[in-house]
């Protein structure tokens, strides 16, 4: 229904930030796993957004335009950028000969800030979407 | 509903005034057809409502939001049914207490 395209985009919204928050919840709970399935220790994650656009062709006056839908996860990619966390630790059993442990790119202030980030741009996407309701039902009272 | 045309209510009123007697047949879209057809996109909305609860019960689907905004959708399209149709009834009241 097309009266509902605000809420459409907001559930996108609320989609990706959600996706982004398990992100870092990934992150935050393997920031001492030095095990992985492609060998080495856990990298940082991040999830990469991209906006959606749709094409689309009036049905009444059959014009092609662009509409946005919000937006969508594009890829979660890998940081390959920051440096790979090295402890001195012999008793590890991944330690290396020199009794160095790699660990993992995560830092958790990062994360905080990034989950603050997520949770924020969360309630903004719920409050839009608090706000087009709040429209329809008031256009609704029109006339009473 | 029978065919009550409220959109055609006046075009109609005034072919009576002016002697001319509306030949029967649809021109184009009738609000009957209009409102039938909404009144189907309103019952899927709260059947799809509906199905969506189920999921989130059965443990099926994870997105709390999804659910929470497809029923706040229905709520909203039922809603506006019963303002179209305060309005219908409110129109046809007006009409059947004119004075003849």
């Amino acid at each position: 229904m097309r009266i509902f395209k605000a809420f459409e985009i907001s559930t996108s919204g609320l989609t990706a930030e959600k996706l982004r928050m398990d992100t870092i919840s990934s992150n935050i709970a393997n920031s001492g796993t030095t095990r992985t399935e492609d060998g080495g220790a856990y990298k940082r994650k991040i999830a990469i957004f991209k906006e959606n656009l749709h094409k689309e062709v009036d049905s009444h006056s059959g014009i092609r335009r662009i509409v946005s839908k919000g937006v969508k996860v594009h890829s979660v990619i890998q940081d390959e950028e920051t440096p790979m966390k090295v402890v001195y630790n012999p008793s590890h059993p991944d330690a290396d000969n020199e009794g160095y442990v790699e660990m993992p790119n995560v830092n958790i202030l990062n994360e905080m800030v990034d989950m603050i980030a997520a949770t924020r741009a969360y309630e903004a996407n719920v409050t839009a979407l608090n706000a087009s309701k709040a429209m329809f039902v008031k256009a609704l009272e029109i006339g009473k | 509903m029978g065919d009550i045309k409220v959109g055609g209510l006046y075009s109609e009123s005034k072919n009576l005034m002016l002697g001319r007697v509306h030949e029967k047949g649809d021109h184009g879209l009738s609000f009957k057809n209009v409102f039938q057809e909404e009144l189907r996109e309103v019952n899927r909305l709260q059947i799809e409502s509906d199905e969506m609860t189920k999921q989130l019960i059965l443990g099926e689907t994870d997105n709390i939001h999804d659910v929470m905004i497809k029923t706040t959708e229905a709520t909203l399209a039922l809603e506006m049914t019963v303002q179209v149709r305060n309005k219908i009834v409110e129109a046809y009241q007006e009409i059947m207490r004119m004075q003849i």
